[in-house]
This record gives C-alpha cells, structure tokens and sequence, in this order.
C-alpha cells in the first residue's frame, strides 16, 4: 500500500474512529455514573437545582444506558427535579419495596421538570407511596404505568395534556382494593377525557378520582 | 358466529363542589370528585378557592429537599 493510499483508507475511517472514540466515551462515563446498571440510589442524579450549583442536564447530555431500577426508601427522591431541559426519560424507571420491610417512594420524583414529555415506562409496586411526584409537570403527555399504584398521593393534576392511553395506563394500574378510602388525583381536564365506563375502571377498584 | 348483547348499568357517585370552592378530604383536592365503591361523601367537605391557593403554596417543597 502506498502512502497516498493509506492517507486515503485513513481518510476514509476518519469517521468510524470518531464514532468509535464517542462511543467509547459514552461507554465509559455512563458505565461509571451507573455502575454498570447496578447504581442503587438516584436521589437528586439528574436534578437542575440551583442549591447545589447543578445545571446542564438536557436531552442532549442526558442519554443514560441502563434503566433506573431503584428500591426502598428515597433513592428515587427529587431525581428529576426541576430537570426543566429533559423532555424524555428514555429508559425505564422503576421502584420497589426493599425487602419485606422498606417500602419504597417516589418524592417529589418529577417535581418541576415542566420539559418532561415522556416518561417511557414507570414501574412500581403496591408499596411505592408518592409525595409531589408530577407536581409542575405541564409538558407531560405520555405516561406509560407498569407495576401496581397501591398508595395515595398519585397526582398529575397539573399534566393537563397526559393522552388518553396514559391515563388509562394509570387506570389500569391501581390495585384492586377490599377495604378503606384511595384517591388518585387526575384534575379536571384529565376526568374529562375519559368515560364514565373508563372512569368506573378506578372506583369499582375502590379508588376515588379527583 | 354466535352474537350475544350484554347490558351493563355503571353507577357513578360524582360530588361536585360549589362555585369558588374545592373538594377535600385532607389528603386530594378537586373540583369533582368520583367515589370509590369504600368511599363516601361524608369523607368530603369543600374548602375555597382562597384557601386552596394557600394550600398548594405550602406544599411545594424546598429546591433540593432531601426527604
């Protein structure tokens, strides 16, 4: 091979050595900032609050490679918090009791993060109580529930635009319950969108609808 | 193929609450309310607009608030 010619086939993979270094660096920094999909608490991971001199997490930086599965208490607390500049979780999230003895939670999980479109899937168990989980989330418009919502405190009121297959995904997802009084807040503009068949899914599950 | 029409009454419970009041039962809040098959109107009462805003104002949490 003759020197114009390696210059050549150097040129011509220029591109592929460039994607692979990113690639490499993609790897590398999420691999750690994750450990490896084994990263147990995501308290505040990817939040924009000032407080603590964060600021930069948007769609472009934020492309995590492995789902956020959480459990117990808090480890899920204030993760995408005023993440105004996000607008799509792109992976799974999910939260479970820890053990038989820690239940697990969602506070103020989404709180402020009125750029957030799409919350792929969120997978929780009867368990995960929520406190402030979808306060400020005006942009919300698919939602998609897995798991079982046990707990009150469910409220996305203020995600007005949430389609009718999020809402039916959150519908479909409380537990049926024997006993006792359980609200899900949806706000009015939501309860408009579903029928009263749709809308008797929840409360012939014992759920009351806000 | 062998067609067979089913009837199906759904029962509702609906309160709405009056002008310039929300519903409550201390722990949601709206304007109208579907009960659940355990739950019942005595649980609600409607507090107003006003003291609803004052409601909401002290619930959001502090910028950073670790639970």
């Amino acid at each position: 091979m003759t020197v114009a010619e390696k210059l050549t086939a150097i040129a011509e993979n220029e591109q592929k050595v460039f994607d692979a270094g990113k690639k490499a660096e993609y790897d590398r920094f999420w691999d750690a900032f994750q450990n490896n999909g084994n990263r147990l608490n995501y308290n505040s991971a990817f939040c924009l609050g000032t407080a603590w001199g964060q600021g930069g997490w948007d769609d472009t930086i934020y492309n995590p490679k492995y789902p956020i599965t959480v459990t117990g208490q808090n480890n899920l607390s204030n993760t995408f918090y005023y993440a105004e500049k996000i607008s799509d979780t792109k992976v799974e999230v999910s939260v479970a009791k820890l053990g038989t003895a820690q239940n697990g939670n969602m506070v103020s999980t989404f709180f402020g993060a009125k750029g957030i479109v799409t919350i792929r899937k969120l997978t929780v168990d009867e368990s995960v109580s929520f406190s402030n989980t979808f306060g400020g989330c005006i942009a919300l418009e698919n939602l998609t529930m897995g798991g079982t919502i046990g707990q009150n405190g469910f409220n996305v009121s203020e995600s007005t635009k949430l389609t009718h297959d999020s809402l039916m995904s959150i519908l479909n997802a409380l537990e049926a319950k024997t006993e006792g009084t359980w609200t899900v807040t949806l706000g009015t503009e939501n309860l408009a969108k579903l029928t009263d068949a749709e809308k008797a899914i929840a409360t012939e599950k014992g759920w009351t609808l806000a | 193929m062998d067609f067979s029409m089913t009837e199906t009454t759904i029962t509702l419970r609906k309160l709405t609450a009056s002008e310039g009041y929300v519903l409550t039962n201390c722990e949601a809040y709206g304007k109208e309310i579907y009960l659940g098959i355990y739950d019942s109107a005595e649980n609600w009462h409607e507090i107003t607009d006003a003291e609803y805003a004052q409601i909401l104002a002290a619930q959001v949490p502090e910028e950073g608030a670790m639970q």
